[in-house]
């Protein structure tokens, strides 16, 4: 489902330039889940950005089904995000001025599904929210946001869904809940999960778990 | 629609609103400020067209047959014979100018009568029925008659049916005193013969159209002899007063207009910044750039379309109200405005969204989704400058049309760039010095510096915005007092009302006797000879006008001629030199405009026609002379030894209160043949005119303020978060509520003096340019400026952004964060 040939991703730094990706090879299949754990700023996150097709790479391939995403121009790669993907962040990244509601109908309005009100709420109830659906973001705890972005991730049916630190900003017990429902729904509807994390609990429930150090891929712990 | 959808749940969000206001702030104004200087100018024509009778008069010294005039639909006539005569009553005897009106007459205004002499006065707007005549008291006096005695003129009597007080067309031309009939009774006095000497009035009035068209077919056809004025050439001071005010009211909405764009380009940027966020995660959700912009340009649309009718709609009920005050205190009933204002209001917002707003929102489909992953805001907003390139080019363009003068634009628009580039610059090196300043003062103001000063470039900007609000206030200030002071000056109290002419060197003495038995003040006796200028060079004057166009008709006629020792005290001398008190060269001096117009400089030799005898002079200098002034003023002087020896009248004017106005009638049975000119009813309504142009121009400075306040609120508004958040971060700190008060309103305060300081500078540059090259008026610098600049400066923005700022103590900081996230 995920492929990537020698992903190098270099940053001009004034004069410099920081060699954060130097090679990147991994392969995910349809259905499995994946976790890439490291240390902060070793470039999980713009990993999973090349990954998702949010970012391009210095050089190097990257496919997303069968769509070679790195020879794809940004409207061409919104596109396969939009068949495709889905995300959860882990600074939630709802819009403030949506309720959750509209929040999780967002992408089913812009893909034109038309009971988007009817799927969203389905949805919300089933993440737990269905008393909260009028609420703002801003009225929601942090735990409560992060439901509503997965909800917002699931709604839109993706094959893939990466996760950038989705539990990174909750407390214990509720970041585990929260990924307790992640992989439910990945169970439930086959999807392909990418998981960014520093958390090695919950890099272990995934079948794969690899640790980025120096720019490269190095596997942590075979499936459990 | 889902971009109307995504903005109608923006609009919740609260920030958009600021944008709407600042759109329907634009198109308000244009709006209301058009309305209302239409409305206005419409209704300060009416009323000087009350004062002229009608809105185009034609003079002319011979009846003109009625197939003559061009045929224009729409067009309303009335005419009057002015001519003077002998008036009679039993014994007593007095030369009256008498004007026989039609009934017709007035078209425009009306005439002042009372029923007994000195009793109550009343309006009327038609003319004595036939066989009645309404003469001034002092006629009444002269003969001692009452109203409903008989009043002899030539052949016929006239029973006296009112006291005339005063009358439209205003009797300044005539001799004094006068007197109203109707022209059927004319033929009956035969008073009218030939050789006599008798001026014939016609009035036009219709709509502007009609009358301007009317005008256009009318003048090829005039003869040298003709004479036609409508309101801005019968009154020149109206005129410019009135056009004077039209510039002002210009201005003052361009200024308007000014203010809202930047308030749109604040406005516009900072929900640009929000939606940074929103449009990355559209685009992680799979939203192509197209598919963005059609989104946000849905959303701009709908604001355009929003935002124009609210500003209709606030622009109207601006106009509206300013005009319900203006009418009450002004007693001028203002006419409906045209669809006019409208469609510039209208106009106005839409190129305001597109050049201040589309750019930024448009540039949002730049937006790299990566930013959800890292945060690098500003991607879309673009370089300032260009945004402020192409705003400014179209503030140009709007300004420029909104005026139609071009000078007028340019000078606003130079002035206001020269402006923002000198305080931006004045302004961070003074926000880096007073940090200095702040640290070696109490921990707030150390709060407060520091702040100002890590903020170096936003905070310039935002003096540079506030420097140039206050700036604006300033300019409309300086320019409204010394419109007003210019004003003032042109007729101060004790001006010249009355003219005496015609008095005879053996009068003389006699007529100065008189003047200063009744304490009056004369401003010196001109001796007048009325000659004809026939050769300039040695080439006919007629061949030299009639080369350049139609002033045929204003030099082909006597002129008056006038010689003294030493030049008018008023008047300027231009060119050449004032002549030695013993100069036995035959010399003159030629007032400027004249000069010009026939071609005549310095040195050339005109030669003149006085009855059957000639004489030659060399120019040998040019002056400029103040018309409006009310005292006798000449187009020629020469030494006294060239005209001497010709037979001279003299010619004075004199303030007389009204109260002692029946001194005249004492006057005019001393001296039967000199005519007095009365100007002082004239000088009074031109009083009242100014006085409501004054009223206009108060209006609209504080509309434009309030415009500018709307401006201040949003920049700080538009600032606030980020001293929201600092502050909420020092609450948890444990700061407390004093000295995070303390530190923002001494913060704000600063920016406010920075802000008045450099404003009230640029408001000096802006003002003297516009004063000098736009209203033709002397640089006059008003210092009061730099007084109310600053202080405003600190009060408004102070307050303002205390005001603003007050969130950040009221709730908790954990909300205050939370929001601001």
């Amino acid at each position: 489902m995920i492929r990537t040939d020698k992903v190098v991703k270099h940053i001009p730094a004034g004069d410099d330039v920081v060699r954060i990706l130097n090679g990147v090879e991994l392969t995910i299949a349809e259905s499995e889940s994946a976790a890439i754990t490291g240390a902060s700023g070793s470039g999980k996150s713009t990993l999973l950005g090349i990954l998702a097709g949010l970012d391009t790479p210095s050089s190097g391939q990257v496919w997303l089904g069968d769509n070679e995403i790195t020879c794809l121009n940004e409207d061409q790669r919104a596109k396969v995000r939009s068949d495709l993907v889905g995300f959860v962040f882990q600074s939630f990244q709802l819009l403030p001025a949506l309720t959750a509601l509209e929040n999780v109908m967002l992408p089913l309005e812009l893909k034109g599904v038309s009971k988007a009100r009817q799927i969203a709420s389905e949805y919300l109830r089933r993440v737990g929210l269905a008393e909260r659906l009028s609420h703002y973001p801003r009225q929601l705890s942090g735990g409560e946001q992060q439901r509503v972005a997965v909800a917002r991730a699931f709604a839109s049916r993706p094959r893939i869904l990466f996760a950038d630190e989705p539990t990174g900003n909750l407390d214990l017990k509720t970041g585990s809940q929260v990924a307790d429902l992640l992989f439910e729904l990945n169970a439930e509807f086959g999807t392909t999960l990418v998981l960014v994390t520093h958390d090695v609990d919950l890099a272990g429930r995934c079948a794969k778990h690899w640790q980025l150090e120096d720019g490269l891929l190095t596997c942590a712990e075979a499936e459990v | 629609m889902l971009g109307i959808k995504l903005l109608a749940r923006d609009w919740r969000g609260g920030d958009l609103i600021i944008l709407l206001m600042a759109t329907a702030l634009a198109v308000a104004i244009v709006t209301g400020i058009g309305m209302f200087a239409e409305r206005l100018g419409n209704a300060i024509v009416a009323q000087s067209s009350q004062l002229l009778g009608a809105d185009l008069i034609m003079e002319s010294p011979r009846p003109v047959e009625t197939q003559w005039w061009p045929q224009i639909d729409g067009i309303d006539q009335s005419y009057a014979v002015s001519f003077a005569t002998m008036l009679s009553a039993g014994d007593g005897f007095q030369i009256a100018s008498l004007r026989a009106v039609d009934s017709a007459y007035p078209l425009r205004g009306n005439i002042k009568i009372s029923r007994q002499l000195f009793g109550d006065v009343e309006e009327t707007n038609g003319g004595p029925q036939v066989g009645n005549i309404w003469a001034d008291s002092r006629v009444l006096q002269a003969l001692g008659v009452e109203v409903g005695d008989s009043l002899e003129i030539g052949d016929t009597s006239l029973r006296i049916d009112a006291v005339l007080v005063s009358e439209p067309g205003g009797n300044n031309t005539g001799f004094a005193p006068g007197a109203l009939m109707h022209k059927d009774d004319l033929a009956a006095a035969r008073v009218i013969l030939p050789g006599s000497r008798v001026r014939y009035y016609y009035y036009f009035t219709g709509e502007t159209e009609s009358v301007a068209a009317f005008q256009q077919a009318l003048t090829p056809k005039l003869l040298p002899e003709h004479r036609i004025y409508g309101v801005k050439e019968g009154r020149p001071r109206v005129a410019g007063a009135i056009d004077k005010a039209e510039s002002y009211l210009m201005l003052g909405g361009t200024l308007g207009l000014v203010l809202a764009g930047a308030a749109i380009a604040i406005a516009a940027r900072r929900y640009t910044l929000e939606q940074e966020g929103v449009v990355a995660v559209l685009k992680t959700l799979g939203t192509s750039s197209n598919r963005i912009v059609a989104l946000y340009s849905q959303q701009l649309a709908g604001i355009a379309l929003l935002s124009v009718g609210v500003g209709w709609g606030v622009g109207w009920f601006l106009q509206w109200s300013i005009a319900q005050v203006v009418s009450q205190v002004m007693l001028v009933e203002l006419a409906a405005a045209s669809f006019r204002p409208l469609v510039a209001g209208g106009v106005t917002g839409l190129v305001c969204l597109a050049a201040f707003a589309a750019p930024p929102l448009l540039g949002l489909r730049k937006i790299s989704p990566v930013i959800v992953l890292r945060r690098e805001a500003g991607q879309a907003v673009g370089s300032v400058i260009n945004a402020w390139l192409i705003g400014g080019t179209a503030l140009f363009g709007l300004m420029v049309w909104y005026t139609s003068d071009l000078l007028l634009a340019g000078l606003v628009f130079a002035g206001l760039l020269l402006t923002a580039i000198l305080v931006g610059a004045c302004a961070w090196l003074l926000l880096r010095t007073t940090h200095w300043a702040g640290m070696q003062a109490g921990s707030v103001w150390r709060l407060a510096t520091a702040s100002l000063r890590r903020r170096a470039l936003e905070n310039s900007i935002q003096v540079v915005i506030f420097s140039i609000t206050l700036m604006l206030f300033l300019v409309l200030v300086i320019l409204r007092s010394s419109l007003l002071q210019d004003w003032q000056e042109q007729l101060p109290e004790g001006t010249p009302n009355h003219f005496l002419v015609n008095v005879s060197p053996a009068q003389m003495p006699e007529v100065k006797g008189w003047l200063s038995e009744n304490a009056l003040e004369d401003e010196g006796l001109y001796p007048m000879v009325r000659a004809r200028m026939t050769h300039v060079n040695g080439e006919l004057v007629k061949q030299r006008v009639s080369k350049d166009g139609d002033d045929t008709a204003s030099m082909d006629r006597e002129i008056n001629l006038t010689w003294a020792a030493a030049m008018p005290s008023d008047n300027i001398l231009l060119e050449g030199e004032w002549w030695q008190a013993n100069t036995v060269r035959d010399e003159v001096s030629l007032e400027s405009t004249l000069a010009l117009r026939l071609g005549i400089v310095l040195g050339d030799s005109l030669r003149f026609q006085l009855a059957d005898q000639s004489f030659e002079a060399q120019v040998s200098s040019l002056r400029e002379v103040d018309w409006e002034r009310m005292r006798p003023n000449f187009y020629m002087i020469f030494p006294a030894h060239v005209l001497e020896s010709y037979p001279a009248t003299y010619i004075t004017s004199f303030y007389l209160p009204t109260e002692n106005k029946s001194l005249l009638v004492d006057f005019v049975r001393r001296f039967p043949t000199v005519t007095v000119f009365e100007v002082d009813a004239i000088i009074a309504q031109v009083r009242i005119i100014v006085a409501q142009v004054s009223m206009a121009i108060e209006a609209v400075l504080w509309l434009v303020i309030a415009c500018g306040g709307l401006v201040l609120m949003a920049t700080i508004r538009a600032s606030l978060s980020e001293r929201l958040r600092e502050s909420a971060i020092l609450r948890t700190l444990g700061a407390q509520t004093r000295l995070i008060m303390g530190g923002l309103a001494i913060e704000f305060i600063l920016l406010g003096l920075v802000a008045g300081v450099l404003g009230a500078a640029g408001a000096e540059l802006v003002g003297a340019l516009v004063q000098i090259y736009s209203f033709d008026m002397e640089y006059s610098p008003q210092p009061i400026v730099w007084l109310l600049g600053p202080v405003a400066g600190m009060v408004l923005i102070g307050g303002l952004g205390v005001l603003a700022s007050r969130k950040v103590v009221r709730q908790p900081p954990l909300l205050v964060l939370r929001e601001l996230e």
